[in-house]
């Protein structure tokens, strides 16, 4: 294990988010949970597309 | 969103802006030849909060003039291919058994990874694809259960898993576990 970062601890904590995420998408109605992930993946994919600018 | 019947399913999402380049690609692919949409994007499709750079697209090998035919009808479209150029060598590539890459001419993101199906885990994605009807146009997408033991059984990647996780907890309650448990068997 890394002194500055848990990795497995990361891992988890971001499956975590991914189940609590999941949940919310299958409980709420398309429009409310895509208006949400619309924001992420525009975003995200501007992002891209710019070549001065990178994301993980 | 709403399964409609066994392989079709409803969703009234506000489109992102993969989506509309997803369903404007397949819009023409269509008129040409039968496909699947696999990996990443599946899991986007259905929520996961992250974007990709390039969409993963299955097509039944289709003949020489075919596919002539579909090239000019992207390029008249605004399409190009990174690749190369050529026909000839993007068929070429194609039957190889390699991936060729299609975006809109300008730009090189978003892009369609697009090969043609060369296995029986692949042609059995095609023949039991499900439809998504959503308000800007409709798009063929592997089987969820497929895509859930694919991710988690050979791609493996931190990301495969979460996506796979996410697919697997959003259609809890619609999954066909037996056949869930089949695909895991098989690509083990």
């Amino acid at each position: 294990m890394n002194k500055w970062f848990d990795k497995t601890r990361n891992r988890k904590e971001r499956m975590n988010f991914v189940v609590f995420w999941a949940e919310y998408v299958r409980t709420h109605s398309d429009r409310d949970w895509s208006r949400q992930q619309k924001m992420v993946v525009d975003s995200q994919l501007k992002s891209l597309m710019t070549p001065d600018k990178k994301i993980d | 969103m709403k399964f409609i019947d066994r392989k079709t399913i409803k969703l009234d999402k506000i489109s992102t802006l993969l989506d509309e380049f997803v369903v404007d690609f397949t819009k023409i692919l269509k008129r040409h030849t039968n496909y699947v949409i696999v990996s990443g994007y599946v899991s986007i499709l259905f929520g996961r909060s992250r974007a990709t750079e390039d969409i993963d697209v299955l097509v039944e090998k289709i003949p020489k003039n075919k596919f002539y035919d579909f090239y000019s009808d992207l390029q008249k479209n605004g399409y190009w291919c990174i690749n190369i150029e050529n026909r000839d060598e993007i068929l070429r590539m194609l039957l190889d058994g390699f991936a060729v890459r299609f975006a809109k001419k300008q730009n090189i993101i978003p892009n369609i990874e697009f090969k043609f199906v060369k296995n029986s885990v692949e042609k059995n994605a095609i023949k039991t694809s499900l439809e998504v009807i959503m308000s800007i146009g409709r798009m063929k997408i592997s089987n969820i259960e497929l895509q859930i033991a694919y991710k988690e059984k050979v791609l493996k990647s931190d990301k495969d898993l979460e996506d796979a996780k996410h697919l697997e907890t959003v259609f809890k309650d619609k999954i066909d576990n037996k056949l869930l448990e089949k695909y895991r068997k098989m690509l083990e």
